[in-house]
């Protein structure tokens, strides 16, 4: 994928799957990796950049291996800004979808 | 690179932050690391895909910096977010730098015009008042003294350009914090900008 397209999409694609589940760094970093090719150490700054503006909070919890892991939850606020990120995005693919399928193209 | 190295990358490269901050960091990292141990992965394979740890580093900086730049407004701490941003070698702000040291330059030079206008208003105060007292040291042009009301048109003019002075510095220091609390919003849409150009 394009560089160009992974950069906003990076916080959209966190917000969307913390709103399915809660998670711990590592399970978030391999689940975004899957899909899009990343550097994975990024994920980490923007997640802290999250907490510090009331979008995501952590907790620890208990695992059978190790220490206790460090688990990322989406706020009410960071719902909000899911959903606007998400309409923005919709919004934006439709647009390009248009006029990669030469829908907007006027003879 | 092991995980060791990595890690102690990134703990040298965060430097001045706090250190429950940084501790909280490399937190991440090291659970990072050990669960993509325990999944087969080797340190180096995981250090490789998390990608080169003094950018990751600067990524934390420059938002923590513009992050205490917001909350202690201090100008030393509004310089280091902005050499923290240019650390992330963000084309944007070095073309912006020019036009922003310029309008410092310009509060500046209003703060210092406006204490000036104090000054010399208490200049023509104090002068009026003393002249009887220190008539050879003290030089007031001649109109002023002519009469008792010439005397006192000159008190209320000192008495106005004093407050003239302060009341344009009272004006420059709200103009300062305008600035201000702009440039960090400026600084914060290049964080988040910046953060995911690494991608």
């Amino acid at each position: 994928m394009n560089i160009q397209f992974k950069k906003g999409v990076l916080e959209l694609c966190v917000l969307s799957i913390l709103k399915q589940k809660n998670c711990y760094g590592y399970e978030l970093v391999n689940d975004i990796s899957q899909n899009i090719t990343i550097s994975e150490g990024t994920i980490y700054p923007l997640l802290r950049r999250m907490k510090s503006d009331g979008y995501v909070e952590t907790y620890l919890q208990e695992s059978q291996e190790g220490p206790p892991r460090k688990y990322y939850a989406l706020t009410a606020q960071g719902e909000q800004a899911r959903a606007a990120l998400d309409v923005e995005w919709s919004s934006f693919v439709e647009k390009v979808n248009n006029i990669v399928k030469g829908g907007a193209v006027v003879e | 690179m092991n995980k060791q190295e990595f890690i102690s990358m990134i703990r040298k490269s965060l430097g001045d932050m706090r250190s429950e901050d940084v501790n909280d960091i490399i937190y991440d990292y090291e659970e990072h690391f050990n669960i993509g141990m325990q999944e087969g992965q080797s340190e180096e394979e995981i250090a490789v895909k998390l990608g080169n740890p003094t950018s990751i580093a600067r990524q934390y900086r420059a938002d923590y910096m513009v992050k205490q730049a917001e909350q202690h407004k201090s100008t030393a701490n509004m310089l280091r977010a902005v050499l923290a941003i240019i650390g992330l070698g963000f084309f944007n702000i070095i073309i912006v730098l020019g036009p922003f040291m310029a309008l410092v330059a310009c509060l500046l030079a209003l703060f210092a015009a406006s204490l000036s206008i104090v000054v010399a208003g208490m200049g023509v105060l104090i002068g009026i008042i003393l002249h009887p007292v220190l008539s050879s040291t003290i030089s007031i042009p001649g109109f002023l003294l002519g009469s008792t009301q010439m005397i006192a048109a000159g008190l209320l003019g000192a008495v106005g350009i004093i407050s003239f002075g302060l009341l344009l510095l009272i004006g420059t220091y709200y103009l300062s914090r305008l600035f201000y609390n702009l440039t960090i919003k400026y600084l914060r849409l290049n964080v988040s900008i910046v953060s995911s150009k690494e991608v």
